[in-house]
């Protein structure tokens, strides 16, 4: 296989790709109306284009030099990830404290030093701390604890 | 001399604004978690701001905009420390200060290093506040007579210098900003209240929420990226006394010059739109080592190399003010943050708002003085604790930093769905940094981009669709004429660069 420039030929593609969809749906969303009375869909549908070209450019460039893939720190993003998610569906239902116990424990996954002891006693600290910054300093309106049964 | 009393009268409004106990007591707030948040490895400027903005959010105008001012210091200050102790550096523009700050600590002088940032940035800001004081009524003045042609042209200048400064590749620059300007033109349009890319999700109708994207970029996808590289690293920072900051006779004398010439040289480059404290600092870095009688000294914690560009950073950071406050157009990532944030508030920056709202024109200015004043004040005593937080392993700071991404974003609105788009954001940027391409043009393009639409369809409909008016207004056609020769010039300097590193492979 020839060698290319493995990040910059898959940024340039994606780029490419985002740059035709937004071209896309301006195209068949909205009305893009005339350089005199532009519509709402002129710009993007002219944003969309520029960025489709400078992807294109930027993937052929690639082709002429040459550079491994980088390595993506999967478990690192699958449970920081995992953590976000989780606070955002219990702190609605739930309140603060679960929320905070979910984002903790679910993220020290990301780490090989955290151990499930240690991202208990993170926990408790942090649910003091927003507690004492968030709802005593910044009378912020967020329940501590709901029962949502 | 009449002018000097109108400032004088500006001063001292701006003054009784910003020295009211309540507000300095949010100031010196602002200072210490904007120090604290920008201390944290991995955690840059941008990222800093963003985590503590929400704050702000909460309170009264005027307390916000004075608190705001000492976070933005604070973090810009937490950020060199890092450099200096871990040669890590959290932005860019601290990375010069790793090249003789780090050295400088290493051979246990790390005291009298962060000492010096503290008063270069002091110095410099002070330098860079006064000058936005003289010249901010003179550029509204020019400002007033500019049309949205006019405006279309600088914003356009002002992002294509940032596209082709920040990145090796220009292309990749541009790309970022396109980006950018595509994210900020989710929700309503203004004029014919269409919605664009809002699917029709309601809770997209407003566009996207500028602390999302920022948390998501700068917060969520560093702390990805440094879990795993923090963990391998380990620390041994000395501890700093009080007494082990006090410089030399010789170093002060050392010092003093180079903190004026690099607060002169960031002065004029944070005023350029695009450029800022990235560039101002490697200049005045480089300035000093070329006047300097020993260069060899440079690189091996020479405390010319870290007054001059600390000094550049901060009088930077300050004059980059002038177009953003008197044009409403921020040069910088940073800035543009500004801006966002003090839009949220209801101050929309612009020629206006200094005859509409002096008192909170100069009141953040004057606030910005303070803020660096207590920067000062706050920090020398509380060296210690930095130093300590810098000691604890990520793997203890980090759930810590979720957390307030967590609460700050859900603050904002009081919903989750602000939430999903700081992952959707953290796990776009992640993917991006990976591929070797840099985030802050990104934020650039997103305030930037519904601005340049709606003075790009004002300026089509004067025009009756005639797009040489750009060309034929004199101001607008000399701020493309130079957008097209940065640009030229740019791309003429990366393709002999890549020409450079493969000629020696064979």
């Amino acid at each position: 296989m020839r060698s290319i420039n493995q990040s910059d030929f898959t940024g340039g593609l994606v780029l490419t790709l985002l740059g035709a969809a937004t071209t896309g749906y301006a195209w068949i969303e909205l009305p893009i109306g005339t350089v005199r009375q532009m519509g709402p869909g002129f710009f993007p549908a002219a944003i969309g284009l520029l960025l489709f070209f400078i992807g294109v450019f930027i993937a052929l460039g690639a082709l002429k030099s040459s550079d491994r893939l980088p390595t993506f720190e999967l478990r690192s993003a699958l449970a920081v990830i995992a953590g976000l998610a989780g606070f955002a569906l219990t702190i609605d239902r739930f309140g603060l404290v679960p929320a905070i116990f979910v984002l903790t424990l679910l993220s020290s996954f990301a780490s090989q030093k955290l151990n499930w002891r240690v991202s208990l006693l993170i926990s408790v600290i942090l649910c003091v701390l927003a507690w004492a910054i968030f709802l005593q300093g910044f009378n912020m309106p967020i329940r501590l604890w709901r029962w949502p049964f | 001399m009449e002018f000097f009393s109108i400032l004088g009268d500006n001063v001292a409004l701006g003054l009784a604004t910003a020295l009211t106990p309540e507000h300095l007591f949010y100031c010196a707030l602002g200072v210490f978690l904007g120090t604290l948040a920008g201390v944290i490895p991995g955690i840059g400027t941008l990222a800093a701001m963003s985590l503590l903005f929400p704050l702000t959010f909460y309170l009264s105008p005027t307390a916000a905009l004075v608190m705001l001012a000492g976070i933005y210091y604070g973090t810009t200050y937490g950020g060199s420390t890092t450099s200096i102790l871990l040669n890590l550096p959290g932005t860019p523009s601290a990375a010069v200060a790793c090249i003789d700050g780090h050295p400088m600590a290493s051979q246990g002088r790390a005291g009298v290093a962060l000492l010096i940032t503290t008063i270069a940035s002091f110095v410099g800001a002070t330098v860079g506040i006064l000058l936005m004081m003289l010249f901010s009524p003179m550029i509204v003045s020019v400002a007033l007579q500019f049309g949205p042609t006019e405006y279309f042209s600088l914003m356009a200048l002002g992002l294509i210098v940032a596209a082709t400064m920040s990145n090796e590749s220009p292309l990749k620059g541009l790309a970022m900003i396109l980006v950018g300007i595509i994210v900020g033109l989710v929700g309503l349009d203004i004029y014919t209240g269409a919605g664009r890319f809002t699917f029709s999700s309601p809770t997209l109708y407003d566009g996207i929420s500028i602390v999302a994207l920022a948390m998501g970029l700068f917060g969520v996808s560093q702390i990805i990226g440094s879990i795993r590289s923090a963990e391998s690293k380990v620390s041994n920072i000395q501890k700093i006394t009080i007494r082990s900051m006090l410089p030399t006779l010789t170093e002060c004398r050392q010092s003093v010059k180079p903190l004026f010439r690099g607060a002169g040289i960031g002065s004029f480059f944070g005023a350029l739109p695009g450029s800022g404290g990235t560039i101002a600092s490697f200049v005045a870095y480089a300035t000093e080592k070329k006047i300097s009688k020993t260069p060899e000294r440079f690189g091996h914690g020479a405390i010319e190399g870290l007054a001059s560009p600390e000094s550049a950073n901060n009088a930077a950071d300050q004059t980059a003010f002038i177009p953003t406050m008197a044009l409403g157009i921020p040069g910088t990532a940073s800035m543009a943050m500004m801006l966002g944030v003090l839009m949220i508030h209801g101050i929309s920056p612009g020629p206006s708002l200094m005859s509409n709202s002096p008192d909170l024109f100069w009141g953040l200015i004057m606030s910005f003085w303070i803020g660096n004043l207590l920067l000062l004040l706050i920090n020398i005593p509380m060296i210690g604790l930095w130093v300590n937080l810098l000691r604890t392993p990520y793997q203890y700071l980090y759930p810590g930093i979720l957390m307030f991404i967590c609460l700050g974003t859900y603050s904002v609105s009081n919903s989750t769905i602000d939430l999903w788009l700081v992952i959707l954001f953290g796990l776009a940027g992640y993917a991006l940094l990976r591929l070797n391409f840099t985030l802050p043009p990104l934020l650039l393009g997103f305030v930037l981009g519904p601005l340049m639409e709606e003075n790009f369809r004002r300026a089509m409909l004067y025009s009756r669709g005639d797009l040489s008016t750009f060309v034929t207004h004199p101001i607008s056609g000399s701020f493309l004429g130079l957008a097209v020769a940065i640009l030229a010039t740019s791309f003429y300097l990366s393709a002999r660069r890549k020409r450079l590193k493969e000629a020696p492979a064979p």
